[in-house]
């Protein structure tokens, strides 16, 4: 070779890695430079095109923090799942569909009982109360009737269960609840706007970020302090030593898929407060987001989760102004979701353990 | 059992029961009989040891014992109690605790966490108590710390209290899992094969701490192991198993000059103690004669 080497300690790292490396390696490091490539001249075609100011970015990103915050939530579930089972809860995105619907009812009845306006800051809990309790029952169901005969089976069944368990529901709740968009009454007090530090941010999106936020840290504190908690990672580390140690492998099992309902639950209320609307199919949607944000954080890591729903939130929000727009697209906003699932393929070639993940080489996987 | 005795009977005669009594326990993996006929006595307080070459069935007697697998047949009771058919936590919560073969901690856990995880049939504190960090909670988990530490440097491993279990050498390893056992005030500690993969002073180490645990803890021993010096150093009672049963019991001196543990166990009259973990049988063929 022609090449001279650089110095005697390292013999030309960039040769040697090209005698080392396959195409394979060519072609990702190929996808990496064009990747990179083109989210700077997105960036730099966004930024001086000036079609949006300061102000509008600081709404985006709290928009994003908003509807991150609820992929979170959503997130969490699949990953305390994926961690104590090592399966895929398909049916989690409509378990939130029913806690949203729950939701709904309760906000409906508590409207009829001219709560709603007595009790203004009553009733929100209430319904958010009544979301988790939804959202924990059925997901309690799923769990005793479609996960726990194949607890001790080795098969995709479970998984082909879970995808069976979301078409119940969806068309179960089609059947009860019809296919039109329904709304939550109107919480008189959460209408319009507030402006904070010179932004004009509307109510509700506050309201779901600081419910998501209080619902966030009564978990982590609930995994990181109680016995629960503790119980849940043996369980999810090793199910038989966890049991010869004395726990009760089934109550963390039941327990765990409570606690993910409640929050998907909580995660369904919060989002027919921001978007408005809910239909019976918003389930499927919002279900792959929650399993994108769980992936992209690390499935089985509680914080890779809350991060995973975060960053996904935010690049939703902020990728079609500052990257899209750049290219002159008409309508960036359209393609909000090119942006979360191309992230989504980009970590699972990059980085498949995701953000905070373990790599699982040798784990069961 | 009545509480008090008819004043007419001789004191002396009913020998103790033992702590935990095995009887007729039989495990079939579908046609394959890995064990039948198991009877075990172990007394209280004491050390009895389970030898027999590869395949004999020892594991799977442990496995029934502690519920990780149900057994076909048989019945076990620890203290007077009936324990088989319970689920393995309710087992474990009855007292009985056991170690792997191959070491079996929470990898990602520190040696800590794995010792107080191994405390929790102790906990009682309530999910808002510990939330709200209530004087019980907190008390709770000070104890709980207080008494891992202490079991950490019981088994002589204290400095390790902040390591992940899997970073930990294999010998550690070991001895922390011992202490997760040991942490939830066992009644009977099972051992499978604590000396696999030491040296001899490692050996000598465990020989020294499974003393410990009889005297100072009270806690009765069984263990499986294939370190004959291990076992003729701390066993007071020896059972041993091949093909799926017991072949005989007896005291250390009693099976090292048994005939048939010799050929069975020990290979060919040599004179020399073979290591018998070599033996390269795979447990299938040895369970095919059986059945």
């Amino acid at each position: 070779m022609s090449e001279v080497p650089r110095s005697a300690t390292e013999p030309g790292a960039f040769s040697e890695w090209l005698r080392r490396s396959t195409w394979v390696d060519h072609v990702l490091l190929a996808i990496r430079i064009s990747v990179a490539a083109l989210v700077l001249v997105g960036l730099a075609g966004g930024l001086t095109a000036g079609t949006y100011s300061a102000a509008d970015f600081v709404s985006f990103t709290m928009f994003g923090l908003t509807i991150g915050s609820i992929y979170a939530l959503i997130a969490l579930g699949y990953t305390m799942v994926y961690g104590i089972l090592r399966m895929i809860n398909f049916a989690h995105g409509d378990v939130m569909m029913i806690g949203s619907f729950a939701g709904l009812f309760a906000a409906g009845a508590l409207n009829d009982a001219g709560l709603l306006n007595a009790l203004p800051l009553l009733a929100l809990p209430l319904v958010l109360a009544a979301g988790m309790a939804g959202g924990a029952t059925m997901s309690l169901i799923i769990e005793r009737i479609a996960y726990r005969p194949f607890l001790h089976v080795r098969s995709l069944a479970p998984l082909i269960c879970a995808i069976g368990m979301s078409f119940v529901l969806q068309y179960a709740a089609r059947g009860l609840f019809g296919t039109r968009n329904r709304a939550y009454p109107g919480f008189g007090w959460m209408e319009g706007t507030v402006s904070l530090f010179g932004l004009i941010v509307p109510i509700p999106q506050i309201v779901a970020f600081i419910a998501a936020l209080i619902v966030l840290a009564g978990l982590l504190a609930l995994v990181k302090l109680s016995p629960l908690g503790k119980a849940m990672r043996a369980v999810a580390e090793d199910r038989d030593a966890a049991a010869l140690v004395g726990i009760n492998v089934g109550a963390v099992i039941v327990a765990t898929f409570a606690i993910g309902g409640a929050m998907a639950g909580v995660a369904g209320v919060l989002y027919a407060l921001v978007f408005k609307q809910i239909t019976v199919f918003m389930g499927f949607a919002l279900g792959v987001k929650g399993f994108a944000a769980a992936i992209l954080g690390g499935i089985g890591n509680l914080g890779g989760a809350l991060l995973g729903g975060l960053v996904l939130g935010l690049a939703e929000a902020l990728g079609p102004a500052l990257v899209l727009e750049g290219f002159g697209l008409p309508a960036p906003y359209q393609l909000k979701d090119v942006i979360g699932y191309g992230m989504l393929v980009m970590i699972l070639i990059f980085r498949p353990q995701g953000l905070l993940g373990e790599r699982l080489a040798s784990k069961r996987a | 059992m009545p509480d008090v005795l008819p004043p007419n009977l001789p004191l002396a005669i009913p020998p103790r029961a033992p702590l935990l009594d095995v009887h007729g326990l039989k495990k079939a993996f579908g046609g394959m009989i890995a064990i039948q006929n198991v009877d075990l006595r172990i007394a209280e307080g004491s050390v009895h040891a389970i030898i027999g070459p590869n395949g004999a069935g020892k594991t799977t007697a442990f496995n029934c014992i502690t519920a990780f697998v149900q057994p076909t047949a048989g019945t076990i009771y620890l203290g007077g109690e009936r324990i088989d058919g319970l689920p393995a936590h309710v087992v474990a919560r009855h007292g009985v605790a056991r170690t792997y073969q191959n070491v079996r901690l929470f990898p990602n856990m520190t040696a800590l966490e794995n010792v107080l995880v191994g405390q929790h049939r102790r906990l009682h504190a309530t999910f808002w108590e510990a939330i709200l960090g209530s004087g019980r909670f907190r008390r709770e988990e000070a104890e709980a710390r207080a008494r891992a530490h202490h079991y950490l440097a019981f088994v002589g491993i204290p400095q390790r209290a902040g390591d992940l279990a899997r970073h930990m050498p294999y010998g550690d390893q070991r001895r922390l899992e011992i202490a997760r056992a040991l942490v939830a005030g066992p009644r009977i500690l099972m051992l499978d094969e604590p000396a696999a993969g030491m040296n001899p002073a490692e050996g000598r180490a465990l020989v020294e701490l499974i003393e410990r645990i009889r005297t100072e803890l009270g806690v009765t021993v069984v263990l499986i192991e294939h370190h004959m010096r291990v076992v003729m150093a701390v066993a007071e009672r020896i059972t041993v198993f091949n093909r799926g049963a017991i072949l005989t019991e007896g005291t250390p001196g009693e099976i090292q000059a048994d005939e048939r543990v010799i050929e069975a166990y020990l290979g060919r009259r040599s004179g020399q103690i073979a290591a018998p973990a070599a033996s390269p049988e795979p447990q299938r063929q040895m369970e095919a004669r059986i059945a």
